[in-house]
Parts: structure tokens; C-alpha cells; sequence
């Protein structure tokens, strides 16, 4: 009787893995199954938006932004608008976001999408559809949807201060990188 | 013995869900992917102008971008007595000179404010230089807190040194120097090109 509860449990824990299912069959009948299974994956490509700048690589997963020369008025450039604050102004523009599914359980659920900035510059803000970024990633979006170009505002807050005392270095060009990490719901 | 078996059975069941679980939350775990996007710009410096006064009609604010900031200046209705002039419009002086007027001229005055505002500049002051579009013969044109240069088509710092703080107005004045003989009716005017250049 104890051998064969022994034996049912052990026979019950093999027959949840396939490995040891496997295993299972080639004693019992000389045929080997193979089991494949479709991983699981996504892929994000950052592509020029309509209404953006001009992405470099566009269609890639690592791509580049040049808002060009930016001041607090004048003329702004191709597809850049700018906007003052108080101390401060604003550049924005857009660029899209595509992610692509493959094999997961339920791409309807979407996917969740977060940004973060390596390192900072001084008297720069850079923000995703309104959300300041800093080196600790946040979420921008909980609901993106697969296989679909999603348009993101990206904006830069600039301060009118001198560089020095606050503002940033002038007639330099300045580098953000962002960081983007879409995890699928 | 009964106890010993009891303990296998236990021991297998642990093992069973101790390999269950890690193949369970390998089904369960989401999947991510990174991108990155490098942004640039290049940050330039801004600087706006704007003029305003008694008797000053502002017209438009000029900028570093290329806008020239226009104002009118109108003295009105002048005389050598200095009686029922405008508001804001003083008698200087009923017997004085000043450039091409130089003989015999009443002079008279008008505040103007200037506001320099800078964006995302070192520099705190500005230099400004004044010249007349075209020259005048008859009158004589100055500005600045005296009227001790008078205005010619070659460009002049203005006589107050011409040194501007960052966004605080600075209050000049516009000159004009008339001869006594002017017929009663004439009507001096002048476009005075200003040029704000930080320092």
C-alpha cells in the first residue's frame, strides 16, 4: 500500500514536466517525442513620427533625435514647437514607438511601456508625454498595443537661465539618451 | 516504519512542486525588449528688445531672431515756450544747439523705456548704438539720458554709455532740437536705428 502511494506520487510529479514525460516514453515504447515550444518575445522599433523630427535609424531599436538649435523664441525648427514658461521653455516634438509581439499567452492585453534617462544635463528636463524623466525608469503608458506605430510626445524643458547659474551650456551641442523598456502585460 | 514512509511521500511532494515552480513562473514571466533613442539640441542664446513710453506706440517687440522692434515716438505739438506741450514732452532748453541744429534752437524731450531681456546668456549688459536712417539738414536728433552727442548716420553709442541690465527697463530720452526760425506747421521727423549687442 505505501509502495504504491509512493509509486502514484512519483509517477504524479513526472507526468507534470515534459522532460521527465519523456523520459517516460522512450522507456516505455523506444520513440522519442520532441517537444518545441515557441519562446516568447518582443521587438521595439523607434520610427519618425508625421509630425516629429526626423528620427536617425528610424525603424530601429536604437535611434536619434536632434531637436537642432533650440532658443526660448524665434523660429523653431522643422516640427519643433516651442512653448515659454516663466524661467523656462519648452521644446517639443514626436517620434513613434512599434512594438511587436511573438508567442505570448495574450498580446490583447498590450503591453506597459517605461523610459529612464541616462545621466542628466543641466538646466534640461527631458520628458515623455509630460512626464519628466530621470535615471529611474517610469511608466509612460500601460495600455500600448502591439504591431501598432504609437505616436509620443517628446519634449525638452529648457531653462532660460545662464549657463552657470542654472541654465544650460549654450551653443554646445547637448546629448540625452533615453532609455525605453516595453514589458508585455 | 509507518512514519518513514509517511516522510518519503512528503519529501517527493516537495520535490515535486520545488520542480513545478520554477517551470510554472518561467510561464508566468513577462517579456520585455529596450530601445533607446539619443536626443541633441544645441541650446543658442535669445535676447528681445522692446521699447515703450509717455508718447511712445510700441509696435512690434524685436528679437536676436531677426524681428526689428519698431516704436513711434510723437512729440506732438511743440514751441519754443514750452506751453500746452504733451504729456510726458518737457521744454529742455528755449536757446540751445544740437547737431545740424546749429543756430538759435528750442529743444525738447520724451522719455523712452528700453527693455532688454535676455534668454539663456551670460552676458548681463548690452551695447547700443544709435544712428539716423537718413540725415537731417535742419534739426538736430539725440538719445540717451543727455543729449550731449547728437545723432548722425554713422552709428554713435548712446550717451549713457549705452551699458543695459538684463531684463531691467532702462529709461532714456529722445531729444529734438528745432530752429526758432522753424515755420509754425513744420513737422521734423526721423527713424533712429538702435542695435542692441551684448556685451
Amino acid at each position: 500500500m505505501r509502495i504504491r502511494t509512493v509509486r502514484h506520487l512519483v509517477i504524479l510529479a513526472l507526468a507534470f514536466t515534459g522532460a521527465f514525460s519523456a523520459l517516460a516514453q522512450t522507456t516505455s515504447s523506444g520513440t522519442l517525442n520532441v517537444v518545441l515550444t515557441n519562446g516568447s518575445g518582443l521587438q521595439m522599433l523607434l520610427y519618425t513620427d508625421s509630425s516629429g523630427v526626423t528620427l536617425g535609424n528610424s525603424g530601429t531599436a536604437a535611434a536619434t533625435l536632434a531637436f537642432g538649435s533650440l532658443s526660448a523664441h524665434g523660429t523653431p525648427p522643422t516640427n519643433v514647437t516651442i512653448t515659454n514658461q516663466t524661467s523656462t521653455f519648452t521644446a517639443t516634438t514626436y517620434f513613434d514607438v512599434y512594438v511587436q509581439e511573438s508567442g505570448l499567452d495574450d498580446p490583447n492585453n498590450g503591453y506597459t511601456l517605461s523610459a529612464s534617462v541616462t545621466g542628466t544635463i543641466t538646466g534640461v528636463t527631458i520628458q515623455i508625454d509630460g512626464t519628466s524623466l530621470t535615471t529611474t525608469a517610469q511608466n509612460l503608458s500601460g495600455t500600448g498595443t502591439y504591431a501598432t506605430d504609437v505616436r509620443h510626445t517628446l519634449g525638452a524643458v529648457i531653462s532660460t537661465a545662464a549657463s552657470g547659474s542654472g541654465g544650460p551650456t549654450t551653443g554646445t551641442q547637448l546629448t540625452s539618451t533615453i532609455n525605453l523598456v516595453a514589458t508585455s502585460n | 516504519m509507518q512514519m518513514q514512509w509517511k516522510s518519503i511521500s512528503r519529501r517527493l511532494l516537495i520535490a515535486s512542486v520545488g520542480l513545478l515552480l520554477p517551470l510554472a513562473a518561467h510561464q508566468a514571466s513577462a517579456a520585455t525588449i529596450n530601445g533607446t533613442l539619443s536626443v541633441t539640441a544645441t541650446v543658442q542664446s535669445y535676447f528681445t528688445v522692446a521699447f515703450s513710453g509717455t508718447d511712445v506706440t510700441p509696435n512690434a517687440t524685436g528679437n536676436s531672431g531677426g524681428t526689428t522692434a519698431t516704436a513711434a515716438v510723437a512729440f506732438g505739438n511743440i514751441n519754443a515756450a514750452g506751453t500746452g506741450l504733451a504729456s510726458g514732452v518737457t521744454l529742455v532748453s528755449a536757446n540751445t544747439t544740437l547737431g545740424s541744429c546749429s543756430t538759435s534752437c528750442f529743444e525738447v524731450a520724451t522719455p523712452l523705456t528700453i527693455t532688454v531681456t535676455a534668454y539663456n546668456a551670460t552676458s548681463t549688459s548690452y551695447t547700443i548704438t544709435a544712428a539716423l536712417t537718413a540725415a537731417d539738414a535742419t534739426n538736430g536728433w539725440a538719445i540717451g539720458s543727455t543729449p550731449a552727442t547728437a545723432l548722425t548716420t554713422t552709428p554713435g553709442t548712446v550717451s549713457n554709455g549705452g551699458t543695459f541690465t538684463d531684463g531691467t527697463p532702462e529709461s532714456v530720452n529722445v531729444y529734438l532740437a528745432v530752429p526758432v526760425t522753424a515755420q509754425a506747421g513744420a513737422a521734423p521727423s526721423a527713424t533712429i536705428d538702435l542695435v542692441f549687442t551684448a556685451e
